[in-house]
């Protein structure tokens, strides 16, 4: 066992893989230096041809992606910024989702979109994203959004591994987060979700930054409402089976995303929760979501994006009345 | 023509009623105006006249409980229309099409013909705010959520509340019926899990046995009809107002003499003034001094009636020999004379007694009087249940000799005893005192009613 950062159990999940695969590569905007940490190190291990700098084009450097993922590469494409897939969209959207069902599932296109994502340091409205809708939205990717440094390396490891295209996001809060690591190798498989922290009363559907959250409201409501907090760790696939067991159990539930509120990922799930488990359900499926707005810079960054507050007064209002100190 | 016989709409609340009699065979011939079934609704039974002369083809069962409008059966003119009547449901759908003409107008000017088109409902049904999973609580355990208040956002009815109900329905229910050792007509009526699998009648009612809880029982009756509705409408009022009883005593001295001068100067063949077409009048305006007593509790909003329309609790004599309660109401009674009102009152209180009050003469109150004097012919005094959704109702007793002090001396007066229960919820003691005093005033002085 050893403590790794967030950001050192992503890279560590690269190196393993590049090791074990001589297809994976990196290739993105000063992926030698890394300002995001997460291919700190590699260029000296696996030399510049499998760690590239490319110019900066984010849709010049995911088309390069795609390509060679489609002549059999592992390509691992770095955004830096999770904003910047807008950017690369035609790429993303377009190509690396699609080409599989136009080609009639005769060509795969393995590799990993890797972004910083998120907000919490008042970035402003273009490097605060965390676009988790708009992948769920265009069928075709996968989406991963790993809370903690443990399931970071295991999803990473398996996104790498997946046939399919993976947009990774990663999130800045949850950089400095450290945890022990194993040392022998394992692998998350993608769309299983994990019960973060188990409860009786009220479920709280999240992923990313805001399991922390989650897990947070639930320590200060501990005393008047037992919740049970589920990291999704992945969006798409989504673990459906694991938010209904938990409803079925509870009769309550909150989804919190920390993506637009409008057409966004809570939205998505309550509808699912309500398709399979209306006749469970004891209070409205509530969320929390940022506000309809683009995020907005510095201080007044928290007036868009979910904070404790919020997720606590979801919470008991789904309690309802029964439940007080 | 195939003309539909169909439950009617027979009063702005009525939404269904239940198969009490059909006078006639299916297949029998019927002649026009005469009745052919009889229904059942919350407070009265309804004759259903043929429209037409023809065959009867009969769609529903005695007992069966259907929302006005349903379709009950058919009378056929001609053996063909017969025919597809009874062809079943796709045949006669289709037949139908061609051959069922709607009822003429002086048809839909009778209410109790049965081909009255249905009038769309007018009064909104109050939702149940439920949530889904204490909605499948209340039904898997076969508990009636109506009266149940809510703990969630809002009032809502959540799991809990359903618990909550079940605890509480599991501690009133009968103990269920094993050991009651030398009695034959005592069986065990609960399954291996010890649930209660049936009523207490299954213990042969016509045994003279059989016992329930070492109590022998005499007769075992099924709450239906109008005891039905009696009974939910009381047990509605008490669980969803905070029901709060005044009484006091009025001097009727100036009262008697009073009516008795009306009566000798007022004389209507058939109608003879009462006391209580006098308190209806001095209700009224009481009410329109103290509006808050003439007023509502819906969806968490009080609404303050500007119409003043009084019911009156009338106790009736059932057909099977039971008594039943019926509350026949007076429209804008502030607006009637002392004569019309005991006119208004005459009418309602004869059709109660004979069973032929409409839906519309028993709904639309918004304060009730009950007269309890005939009843009890001597001092009492009782706890009335408001009638829902009202906020209060009054009582009047009998009018009786006692002893009271006047000018510190003990004197013989006509005393009645008067009794008001009100929602506390709606109405604090203030207003409530503002309305007994009002009346009180009236009642002992009858000059201030026209002040």
């Amino acid at each position: 066992m050893k403590e790794l950062s967030y950001w050192n159990a992503i890279s560590e999940a690269i190196a393993e893989e590049m090791k074990r695969d001589e297809t994976v590569f990196v290739i993105g905007e000063n992926v030698q230096e890394s300002p995001f940490l997460v291919t700190k190190g590699l260029v000296q291990q696996f030399g510049p041809d499998r760690v590239m700098d490319a110019p900066l084009s984010e849709l010049a450097i995911a088309g390069a992606t795609v390509g060679a993922a489609m002549a059999g590469y592992r390509p691992i494409c770095d955004l830096t910024f999770a904003d910047f897939i807008y950017c690369a969209a035609d790429e993303v959207l377009m190509k690396a989702a699609q080409q599989y069902f136009s080609h009639n599932a005769k060509v795969n296109v393995p590799c990993v979109f890797l972004g910083v994502a998120g907000a919490g340091f008042g970035n402003g409205p273009e490097h605060s994203r965390i676009p988790a809708a708009m992948v769920m939205n265009n069928p075709g990717l996968k989406l991963v959004m790993p809370s903690t440094p443990y399931d970071a390396k295991g999803l990473m490891k398996a996104a790498i591994r997946d046939n399919n295209p993976v947009c990774f996001f990663f999130h800045k809060k949850c950089m400095p987060m450290k945890q022990e690591i194993p040392d022998e190798e394992y692998i998350i498989p993608l769309g299983v979700a994990d019960v973060k922290r188990v409860g009786s009363d009220v479920t709280v559907v999240a992923t990313s930054y805001m399991v922390h959250l989650a897990l947070e409201a639930a320590k200060n409501l501990e005393d008047i409402i037992s919740v049970e907090v589920i990291d999704l760790r992945s969006l798409v696939p989504l673990d459906i089976d694991a938010i209904i067991t938990s409803v079925k159990k509870t009769g309550r539930v909150v989804v919190v995303d920390e993506d637009t509120e409008c057409c966004g990922v809570a939205a998505e799930i309550g509808q699912q929760i309500m398709e399979r488990a209306f006749d469970y359900l004891d209070a409205p499926v509530a969320r929390v979501c940022a506000a309809n707005m683009p995020i907005a810079g510095a201080a007044m960054e928290k007036y868009v994006i979910p904070q404790l507050a919020q997720v606590q007064n979801a919470i008991e209002a789904a309690a309802g009345s029964g439940f007080s100190a | 023509m195939l003309v539909k016989l169909f439950i009617p709409k027979l009063g702005m609340t009525m939404e269904k009623a239940t198969i009490a009699e059909w006078r006639y065979k299916d297949g029998d011939t019927v002649e026009k105006d005469s009745t052919v079934l009889v229904i059942d609704t919350e407070k009265v039974a309804n004759d259903i006249e043929a429209p037409v002369s023809g065959k009867l083809v009969i769609n529903a069962a005695v007992g069966d409980e259907l929302p006005c409008g349903a379709i009950i059966g058919y009378i056929a003119e001609t053996r063909e229309e017969y025919e597809i009547a009874k062809g079943g449901a796709g045949a006669y759908v289709s037949g139908l099409q061609a051959s069922v003409a709607p009822a003429t107008e002086d048809q839909k000017s009778d209410q109790h013909v049965a081909a009255v088109e249905p009038v769309l409902a007018l009064a909104t049904v109050e939702r149940i705010k439920i949530s889904p999973l204490a909605r499948s609580v209340a039904k898997q355990n076969d508990i009636d959520y109506a009266g149940i208040s809510g703990s969630g956002p809002g009032g809502r009815i959540v799991k809990h509340d359903i618990e909550v109900a079940m605890t509480r329905q599991a501690a009133q229910k009968p103990a269920v019926m094993t050991a009651c050792p030398g009695s034959r007509g005592c069986g065990s009526t609960s399954d291996a899990a010890g649930k209660p699998v049936a009523s207490i009648a299954v213990a042969s009612a016509g045994d003279s046995t059989s016992q329930h809880e070492g109590k022998r029982i005499r007769e075992v009756r099924a709450l239906k009809g109008m005891r039905k509705a009696i009974s939910e409408h009381m047990h509605h009022s008490h669980s969803i107002s905070a029901p709060i009883s005044v009484m006091f005593e009025v001097d009727m001295t100036e009262m008697v003499k009073f009516r008795n001068r009306l009566l000798e100067k007022w004389q209507t063949e058939g109608v003879r003034l009462t006391y209580t077409d006098i308190f209806i009048m001095i209700v009224a305006k009481a009410l329109k001094k103290a509006p808050l007593m003439n007023s509502s509790l819906i969806n968490n909003e009080i609404i303050i009636w500007d119409d003043i329309n009084i019911g009156i609790g009338a106790s009736v004599m059932l057909p099977d020999g039971e008594s039943g309660l019926v509350v026949p109401v007076i429209r804008n009674a502030d607006k009637l004379s002392l004569g019309e009102i005991s006119a208004a009152r005459k009418d309602l209180t004869d059709k109660a007694r004979n069973g032929t009050l409409s839906m519309d003469e028993m709904t639309g109150g918004t304060f009730t009087i009950t007269n309890t004097a005939s009843l009890s012919p001597f001092w009492h005094i009782q706890t009335p249940i408001i009638h829902q959704p009202q906020a209060a109702i009054l009582g009047t007793a009998s009018i009786v000799d006692r002893p009271v002090v006047k000018d510190g001396e003990i004197v013989v007066r006509p005393i009645m005893p008067m009794y008001l229960t009100f929602d506390h919820r709606i109405v604090d003691g203030g207003p409530t005192a503002v309305f007994n005093s009002l009346v009180h005033g009236m009642m002992s002085d009858p000059d201030l009613i026209f002040i």
